[in-house]
């Protein structure tokens, strides 16, 4: 059945305004009672009148009729409303000169089907208390046993496949360390020159209390090239490039990429996170020899202004301070760093659920993890160095 | 209201819900539609199809002001987008319901919160009454009352398209646009989304636009057919039209091997 125009009574969808959207009962003597609703019983007004409704629910349980003649207009929601009512009323007759109304009331169940509800007893406060330890216990476990996997696939090489000595595709390797290594080149240049300038400022006004100015080189040196530089380029690089791995890896999980992958017969370890693991850790070290020159030019050019110590005194302070082993202390670290920065990214982004919310968790949790484990094992370098006087 | 007033009949006095006039959309140097007209009647369901890449999806998408025109005018429910105010276009938006090809649910929302995203936007509503609408709209759909606090993700294709159609009768449109709503369902779950969409027509008074491929859904449950192609509508009318049509891929289409088939089943089931 269509709607019919030249038919004026039928205004299910009328948009003529109606402000009464109220409705009456009608008793007298307890007997003949009707509820008359009018005006527009629509979603956008019902609520005007719903208070009213549920109040007359709560009185009235004797027989009465339902008269719909003055309502203008209706929808699912008012027909909804109306319907819940008569069903809480009970013994009631409805009448309407709109048929479209009554089919509609019709169309609606009496009574919304109840989900199957299943009893979930509450825990005791002792499993409420612990289950989100031990979740959470399980879930660094997992995690870590997630890592391993991924660097073992990783060590076992890319995909290995029939006929084929190695899979290892060297355009996504070299693309992967453009985007993760040429291209944060200048951040990476500016971030460290600001550090390193930054460092050597207030080295050369605390040293200067002590007459010992030309030691800011000694501080500057050994800080940068030991610790510093790969730990804020390792940073910088967990938030730049750690993100994206986790995003990329985490919309293909979501739009079943990954999947697709697996059905090929490709690993999407090997297809995925090798190349990026290993332009991380080709990047990564280049990255932090970039970013100890520029702090050393940074440090060269603040304590020329402040201090006055020239570029040759500089060099020459620099050469007695710093010998090999303090760059190779650094150096060393840089390729766990970004081991690390990528296999927790990676891990991050197949843990990725359907939603768009928990995309943007894991992406968050990626950075956050990752910075926390580089500066983890920074310190237990720093440890280890000591320990082996190196 | 002025949407009344602007509002014309169509030739055997129906009104015309939406009306596009020589409507044209490009991108740089290619054309996709070129001077297109069509109107949509109240309570009809118009069937839309045309060969993949003809603009199908271009023409909802303009209709719905996702994608620029170059000229041409577009009147939904008499109103010319463009010339009213924010108000009236908050109202005009009201009053259509859109499910996107793959259901576009809000993956964060369970499917309950995304029926009432537009309800909380524009109605009044007390909560639990919400909830109970929402309800409603999940048991009109045909889905179970389980799948209210499920997320999108844990849907199957078919529970997605219901929970998608719910989320735009949400308001209870007055225009809704389906696209390709029975793709990726199995036939006899497309047969009854052609049954629902049929019944909330007839209840509610629904004006349908549906782009499908669906020859079943175009033989069983469309009012009329347009078919675009050649950068317009080629030719519009009932199913009959389409069968009495000359045009090469028109006569592909409705008269090839898999449409055959659905004629006489039609034709043995008249007898």
């Amino acid at each position: 059945m269509q709607p019919s125009p030249e038919d004026p009574t039928d205004v299910t969808r009328s948009q003529v305004k109606t402000d009464t959207d109220v409705q009456l009962a009608e008793a007298d003597d307890g007997s003949n009672r009707a509820y008359r609703f009018s005006g527009d019983w629509r979603s956008v007004s019902i609520h005007l009148a719903t208070p009213k409704l549920d109040a007359f629910a709560a009185k009235g349980g004797e027989p009465a009729e339902v008269d719909l003649s003055d309502v203008t207009a209706m929808d699912t929601a008012g027909a909804w409303v109306i319907r819940r009512f008569m069903t809480q009323i009970g013994d009631v007759t409805l009448t309407s000169d709109k048929p479209r109304y009554l089919e509609l009331l019709n169309a609606l169940p009496e009574k919304l089907p109840e989900p199957a509800s299943e009893d979930k007893k509450p825990g005791s406060l002792f499993v409420r208390l612990f289950t989100p330890i031990g979740n959470s216990v399980v879930s660094a476990w997992e995690d870590t046993i997630a890592a391993m996997f991924i660097l073992g696939s990783a060590v076992r090489g890319a995909q290995l496949k029939l006929g084929r000595q190695s899979g290892l595709s060297p355009a996504a390797i070299v693309s992967q360390i453009d985007r993760m290594g040429v291209q944060a080149v200048p951040i990476i240049l500016l971030m460290s020159f600001l550090i390193g300038a930054i460092i050597a400022q207030q080295g050369a006004f605390q040293l200067r209390y002590f007459g010992a100015e030309l030691f800011v080189v000694d501080l500057v040196g050994i800080l940068q090239l030991r610790e510093i530089g790969v730990l804020l380029t390792a940073i910088m690089i967990a938030g730049r490039s750690g993100s994206a791995i986790t995003a990329e890896i985490g919309s293909m999980k979501m739009r079943e990429e990954i999947d697709a992958l697996k059905v090929m017969g490709l690993s999407p370890i090997g297809v995925l996170v090798f190349p990026r693991l290993v332009a991380l850790t080709i990047a990564l070290p280049l990255l932090t020899i970039i970013a100890n020159f520029a702090a050393l030019t940074g440090a060269a050019v603040v304590t020329w202004s402040y201090s006055g110590i020239t570029f040759a005194t500089f060099l020459a302070r620099l050469q007695e301070a710093v010998d090999f082993s303090s760059v190779l202390a650094g150096m060393i670290k840089a390729p766990f760093m970004a081991l690390i920065i990528g296999v927790v990214a990676a891990v991050e982004g197949l843990k990725v659920g359907g939603s768009a919310e928990s995309l943007g968790k894991h992406v968050t949790q990626s950075v956050v993890k990752s910075i926390f484990v580089v500066i983890l094992v920074d310190g237990l370098f720093a440890i280890f160095y000591a320990a082996i006087n190196f | 209201m002025t949407a009344d007033a602007g509002r014309e009949a169509g030739e055997d006095g129906r009104e015309v819900i939406l009306s596009v006039k020589d409507l044209t959309v490009g991108f740089g140097s290619n054309i996709v539609l070129d001077k297109l007209n069509l109107d949509i009647y109240r309570g009809e369901i118009l069937g839309f199809v045309g060969a993949s890449g003809t603009g199908k999806s271009v023409l909802m998408r303009t209709v719905l002001r996702l994608l620029p025109r170059r000229s041409g005018s577009i009147e939904i429910l008499g109103v010319e987008y463009d010339a009213v105010s924010e108000e009236e276009r908050m109202e005009l938006d009201m009053r259509l319901g859109v499910l996107f090809q793959h259901g576009a649910l809000f993956s964060a929302l369970t499917v309950k919160e995304n029926i009432q995203v537009p309800m909380r936007e524009y109605l009044n509503l007390p909560q639990e009454l919400m909830d109970e609408l929402a309800r409603l709209k999940i048991d009109m759909v045909g889905l179970a009352p389980e799948a209210a606090d499920k997320f999108p993700s844990e849907l199957s294709g078919g529970m997605i398209k219901r929970a998608a159609l719910a989320r735009a009768l949400a308001l209870d449109p007055d225009l809704v646009f389906l696209d390709e709503p029975t793709s990726g369902l199995d036939p006899i779950g497309a047969a009854e989304f052609d049954n629902l969409i049929a019944k909330l027509r007839d209840t509610l008074g629904l004006t349908v636009y549906m782009v499908t491929h669906d020859l079943d859904s175009l033989f069983s449950v469309c009012d009329r057919i347009a078919v675009l192609g050649k950068k317009k509508v080629l030719v519009e009318g009932t199913i009959e039209d389409m069968l009495a049509c000359d045009d090469e891929w028109v006569t592909s289409y409705f008269q090839g091997k898999r449409a055959r088939s659905i004629v006489r089943e039609d034709d043995e089931k008249a007898s």
